[in-house]
């Protein structure tokens, strides 16, 4: 039936619930999975508070960093 | 996994294609499989003002779109028997589709349903089907939109 099963996760508490029963779900039918994360851009905006949106932008760049890769991993369940 | 698949249908090609589908997948997971049929409500022709409603035409739509519903559920049936997968059925008169679509799934105890993405719509093969949509939108449980 399905072999390949995207999940796509932000990280959020339902994301990891989708996740878990996604991965159940996988297992079950013999599927393999990818799982995706969206990188967010940020935007600067140059206003009066300049210094601080470089700094925001920097922990962004930091935090996508930490959750997310520019490719996906694959795992391949055994059935 | 799942235990007991809803598989909703209008009796539409696209439908068949996600009753196929749905049982294959039950076969996988070894799910049983409850087929749904919602019977429409009376068409706007039959309570226009230019038309006399009696109770003889009411009888005679409710039969039709009974066997309709029985015809179309045939399709579920015939799949499942095909995979050997457990199968029941049922009908139900509400106001609209969506609403017998996740009330059945309550019903049945069911734990997932396979929906085809879109019916009888005529764009509808570009976006989500409007009843599709609004399943996915009030179930509580994992609904499958059959492409």
């Amino acid at each position: 039936m399905f072999k390949h099963v995207l999940i796509p996760t932000d990280g959020s508490g339902p994301s990891k619930k989708a996740a878990k029963a996604g991965i159940a779900f996988a297992k079950a039918i013999g599927a393999r999975i990818t799982t995706y994360h969206a990188l967010e851009e940020h935007q600067p905006i140059y206003n009066a508070r300049f210094r601080k949106d470089l700094e925001m932008n920097k922990q962004l760049v930091d935090c996508n960093k930490e959750t997310g890769s520019d490719s996906p991993r694959e795992t391949v369940l055994p059935k | 996994m799942f235990k007991h698949i809803l598989i909703p249908t209008d009796g539409s090609p696209v439908a068949a294609k996600a009753i196929k589908a749905g049982v294959k997948l039950a076969k996988e997971v070894g799910a049983k499989v409850t087929g749904y049929y919602a019977l429409p409500p009376l068409e706007h022709l039959y309570y226009g003002d230019s038309y006399i409603l009696d109770r003889r035409r009411i009888a005679e739509f409710e039969r039709g779109t009974r066997e309709a519903g029985q015809k179309h559920l045939a399709t579920v049936k015939n799949a499942a028997v095909k995979l050997g997968v457990t199968y029941t059925s049922l009908m139900t008169k509400v106001a609209s589709p969506y609403i017998g679509i996740v009330e059945a799934a309550k019903k049945q105890k069911c734990d997932a349903i396979v929906i085809a993405s879109h019916g009888r719509g005529s764009l509808s093969s570009l976006v989500m089907g409007s009843v599709t949509q609004k399943v996915l939108a009030h179930s509580k449980i994992p609904v499958i939109g059959y492409r």
